[in-house]
């Protein structure tokens, strides 16, 4: 009686001559199939791939701008920096494939104390309870930075009406990053906190 | 047969290396992002050191203010030796209050030569600081075909902010001082108290005006709180003193004592598998030291 390893071998003998012989020339020779695999696979997903690449770009991008606008002098300035159109995301739009739709910047403060959340949109908005050496103070102040960007695959196609975000459109996607507002000083000439001004 | 066998072998290479590269080309991107992030991370930690150093125990903040007092001492000094000049009921204090302005005079001046020796000690601190930091700044990564070398500090700048002037109040007590003050425009008014500029020369009136007092821009404290040390943005940055340009040491000194930092730092990523193959990447971090305490009542 032949061992099982000598069995096993067998069919794996028996299977490779398959594979080769038969299988393997099939699809090799399958035009249509290849074709198809790569027509309907490989490019689409060759397609897709920069779209993380493009993202893993926008966001590093998003993260390093919120942190330049937290080290803004005043609120005022920091957004005026955002609505500038010289300075509107040259970099994002720079690496191409992105397009930049629309950006919202404002200040979220949470107090420490109540731990309330609140948002504002405009300087001299801010109540003084949530200023530094306010009532609800100590707080945490956040630049909130949101930017709505539209990530195109390598290559659009639009051959129909039906736009598939990522393979025959662009993906509409939100980068919403923080940062730490720096500047928690008052302006000597007026008294406020820069963070207010 | 073997013509297909070759085929499908070929194909299996060819899908194997295809993976291969894209797993390749992954890995450098997220090297990228993970090596700026880290190379902005090592620029601020380093500007903020630096930073803390130029203001350490108020130092700026007290000469500033001791300049400002000995300015104050010399035009009172002066004002009583016109007095006694002026009014026969004091003229024979002429010769003490002569020497007493002497004395403010060359108290003046030493009170300058220290604001000197301070800024040269300081220069010579951030020198001896960016040697140090440029040995011991991270370390080199390496990521599946890609290597980091280690951050290294291209230019290393002192100096001040645009829009910065000295933690020097007005002084209340000599109308006569503050009169001439406005006159030349070496006061700027705050809501609460005037305060002096900086870096501009305040003369008095002559036949002091051979006296220099300068005053080092340096955030006040208001309300008396005082300023907490921060990054700040760059487009503010007005540079003094170069301790370092393009990786090598530049010579240079300044007359004021600086408040801020700026460190252009970069970091070449090289490819292990494609010679030649490299790229790098560059973050630019400025920091403000901490402000003035609040003066003494």
């Amino acid at each position: 009686m032949k061992p099982w390893w000598c069995k096993a071998s067998g069919i794996v003998k028996r299977l490779r001559f398959r594979r080769t012989e038969y299988g393997a020339a099939q699809v090799t020779e399958f035009g249509a199939a290849l074709f198809i695999l790569l027509g309907c696979v490989v490019l689409p997903l060759l397609n897709m791939a920069i779209i993380p690449v493009r993202f893993g770009m926008g966001k590093s991008i998003v993260t390093a701008e919120v942190r330049r606008l937290a080290r803004s002098e005043s609120f005022s300035e920091a957004l005026a920096s955002v609505t500038s159109e010289s300075s509107k995301w040259q970099q994002l739009n720079a690496i191409g494939g992105i397009d930049v739709n629309e950006t919202e910047l404002s200040m979220k403060i949470e107090s420490t104390k109540t731990k309330q959340i609140e948002t504002f949109r405009a300087p001299k908005t801010i109540p003084a309870r949530v200023l530094p050496e306010g009532k609800d103070s100590p707080c945490v102040y956040l630049l909130d930075l949101k930017v709505d960007v539209a990530i195109h695959p390598l290559v659009s196609i639009s051959w129909t009406n039906i736009r598939i975000p990522g393979l025959t459109g662009p993906i509409p996607i939100r980068f919403h990053e923080v940062a730490a507002w720096e500047n928690l000083t008052r302006d000597p000439v007026t008294g406020d906190f820069f963070l207010n001004q | 047969m073997r013509q297909a066998r070759g085929n499908m072998l070929f194909l299996c290479v060819a899908i194997g290396c295809l993976i291969l590269v894209l797993t390749g080309i992954a890995f450098w991107f997220q090297l990228v992002f993970f090596s700026n992030q880290r190379l902005q991370d090592s620029g601020e930690k380093v500007a903020l050191i630096a930073a803390q150093k130029l203001n350490e125990n108020d130092n700026v903040g007290r000469l500033n203010n001791l300049i400002g007092d000995s300015r104050e001492l010399v035009f009172t000094a002066r004002h009583m030796h016109d007095v006694t000049l002026n009014n026969p009921h004091f003229r024979d204090y002429e010769k003490l209050a002569a020497q007493y302005v002497e004395q403010t005079r060359e108290g003046a001046r030493i009170v300058g030569d220290e604001r000197q020796r301070l800024v040269n000690a300081t220069v010579a601190d951030m020198r001896k600081l960016v040697k140090g930091k440029t040995t011991s700044l991270g370390r080199e990564v390496e990521l599946f075909d890609a290597a980091v070398d280690k951050p290294v500090i291209l230019d290393f700048k002192l100096g001040s902010l645009d829009n910065m002037e000295s933690n020097v109040q007005a002084p209340h007590v000599v109308p006569e001082l503050i009169a001439h003050d406005q006159a030349h425009s070496f006061l700027k008014r705050g809501k609460d108290f005037d305060f002096y500029v900086a870096g501009k020369s305040l003369k008095l009136p002559a036949p002091d005006d051979d006296l220099d007092f300068l005053l080092s821009p340096l955030p006040m404290a208001v309300n008396e709180s005082a300023a907490p040390m921060r990054l700040v943005s760059e487009k503010h940055f007005k540079p003094s003193v170069s301790i370092l340009e393009n990786g090598n040491d530049a010579i240079g000194s300044s007359m004021l004592m600086p408040s801020c930092v700026q460190v252009l730092m970069s970091v070449k990523m090289k490819s292990k598998v494609v010679n030649g193959v490299e790229t790098g990447t560059r973050s630019l971090s400025t920091a403000c030291t901490n402000g003035a305490l609040p003066p003494a009542k």
